[in-house]
């Protein structure tokens, strides 16, 4: 049975400590950047780069939809893995300016597993990892792309009204911002 | 820091009225001293982060009153990290601080306590803390429905766009501020057709309170003073090793047994002590470890920097990763330092702890 009686008594008090400590988010980041190389290896959809090796927490998404409404555009998007992590999500800003019904025109994303903690189960849980938020934002040009929850109203609104005016917008910021 | 206010003296009864403004640290550490004879308490006015393993190690037991999940996980996360590793993986009985952590929430608390390494952690169990109340950007922004979504409107959105009171950011302790947001609050819910908003609401969401109980904390605190006192003394056996505590209907408490989780990132995986000479090399050591675990291509990094790592999302350190590998270890790293290992063919990334012989 555990039995701190030697260590009141004295035991053990000088003994001197050196060692850095590699913080949990460093070490799942570490073992995840492993798995995302394997992964990005088999698709062409999209494309990770961590810009400084300095700050490997900080890197950048690079989307390209082979179809669909967004085809040929390029859409990045910055993900910062905080201190905290895997306990709370990653912080995801798009920092391409596109006319999206779940991403403002000033880089806001609404994906549910981004949410941190939720009451549903679409928020994020530390069971989930950075392939899925990479995952994630790609399909938000594709199946995740959602008209009837907007975060850009005025987007939903055109949609519903004249789908072909949507896609000439989208096009259009495709060509001035991407 | 943590001063006391005038509400805390009804349950909080180490503190006065006159206490009122001063560091709850050294009030209560003067206190405690003085009502109890040949006690000896030492106040430390800083966050827990603020201090580093040479302090902790020095403690025989760590008995934590914490108000948030991610200040439990650092201690947790310090004294898993503190326990070292015989050389056959098994923990140095010598080197476990317990912990006991006591928490509450109204009319619930739970106590526990957790052997470092050896039993479940507080990561082990992190799924047990229920969800908390963050409202989805797009619900308060275009459908509210609750009181409490108007007013987290005006606090996300409406204070950085309007930037009142000269660009000052929103302070929930500020009338004027808290006053501001009320009325702009009301006048949103008003059109929304949602009721319910009042400066109390107000106050308590911009401060995400939740009001607490004394008998509540007065349960809890007993208890892991009990704990504190059984690990001390070895009068009894402590808890096995969750007290759940909830008064909401009646009172009800039990004690469970947690089970560590394998899996747990805070507390498995330990740090394999590594035994390295003067001439070992940066490549000797990647050699050594692809040999012994079977590792594909293998990243090496310290908790500065990257010491090897060949990979499509870092072509800038290719050419550095060639020229470290001729590197002595002694050149790069200090004894004690820690090394991760991560590769495609692992689980998890292994940590080693280096020690020069």
């Amino acid at each position: 049975m555990f039995n701190l009686q030697h260590r009141i008594n004295g035991q053990d008090d000088d003994r001197h400590y050196l060692e850095t400590r590699i913080a949990v988010r460093d070490r799942l980041i570490a073992q995840e950047m492993k798995d995302l190389e394997n992964t990005m290896r088999t698709q062409k959809q999209w494309r990770l780069q961590v810009p400084n090796s300095q700050v490997p927490h900080e890197m950048i998404l690079t989307v390209t939809p082979h179809e669909g409404i967004y085809k040929s555009g390029t859409f990045r998007f910055q993900i910062r893995v905080m201190p905290e992590y895997n306990n709370i999500p990653p912080v995801v800003k798009c920092l391409t300016k596109l006319w999206h019904p779940n991403i403002t025109e000033d880089g806001a994303v609404c994906l549910s597993i981004l949410r941190q903690n939720s009451l549903d189960q679409y928020g994020w849980k530390p069971t989930r990892n950075l392939r899925e938020v990479v995952q994630g934002l790609t399909d938000l040009f594709g199946d995740l792309m959602d008209f009837g929850d907007p975060l850009n109203i005025q987007a939903a609104q055109m949609w519903s009204q004249n789908k072909d005016m949507f896609q000439q917008r989208v096009n259009e910021y495709i060509r001035r911002f991407c | 820091m943590d001063t006391i206010d005038v509400s805390n003296l009804n349950r909080q009864f180490l503190f006065r009225e006159s206490d009122v403004g001063k560091s709850k640290a050294e009030v209560a550490a003067a206190f405690v001293q003085k009502r109890v004879s040949g006690c000896h308490v030492t106040p430390h006015n800083c966050r827990i982060e603020d201090k580093g393993p040479d302090f902790y190690r020095k403690f025989s037991m760590i008995i934590c009153g914490l108000d948030s999940i991610p200040a439990r996980r650092w201690i947790n996360g310090m004294l898993c990290d503190l326990v070292m590793e015989n050389v056959d993986g098994t923990p140095d009985l010598s080197t476990i601080i317990p912990m006991i952590d006591g928490g509450t929430e109204g009319f619930k608390g739970n106590a526990r306590v957790i052997y470092p390494k050896m039993s479940a952690c507080i990561d082990c169990t992190i799924d047990l803390y229920p969800p908390q109340v963050n409202f989805p950007l797009c619900t308060i922004a275009h459908t509210p429905r609750l009181p409490e979504h108007c007013i987290e409107y005006i606090k996300v959105v409406v204070w950085p766009e309007e930037k009142p009171f000269d660009g000052a950011s929103l302070d929930a302790d500020n009338p004027e501020h808290v006053e501001w947001v009320l009325e702009r609050a009301l006048l949103r819910a008003e059109k929304y057709n949602i009721r319910g908003v009042d400066r109390r609401l107000t106050s308590g969401v911009l401060k995400r309170i939740i009001p607490a109980v004394a008998s509540t904390n007065a349960v809890i605190a007993a208890s892991c003073a009990l704990e504190a006192l059984k690990l001390a003394t070895n009068i009894a056996k402590p808890i096995d090793n969750y007290l759940n505590f909830t008064q909401i209907h009646g009172a009800y408490t039990s004690v469970v047994s947690m089970s560590k989780d394998e899996n747990c990132h805070a507390c498995n995986g330990g740090r394999l002590p590594i035994e390295v000479t003067a001439t070992y090399t940066l490549e000797k050591l990647i050699n050594h470890l692809t040999d012994k675990y079977h590792l594909k291509n293998p990243t090496l990094e310290t908790a500065s920097r990257k010491l090897y790592c060949i990979s499509m999302l870092f072509p800038q350190l290719e050419e550095e990763s060639n020229t470290n590998l001729q590197l002595f270890l002694k050149d790069i790293v200090t004894d004690g330092d820690e090394i991760l290992v991560s590769d495609e063919v692992l689980a998890r990334a292994i940590t080693l702890r280096v020690q020069f012989i």
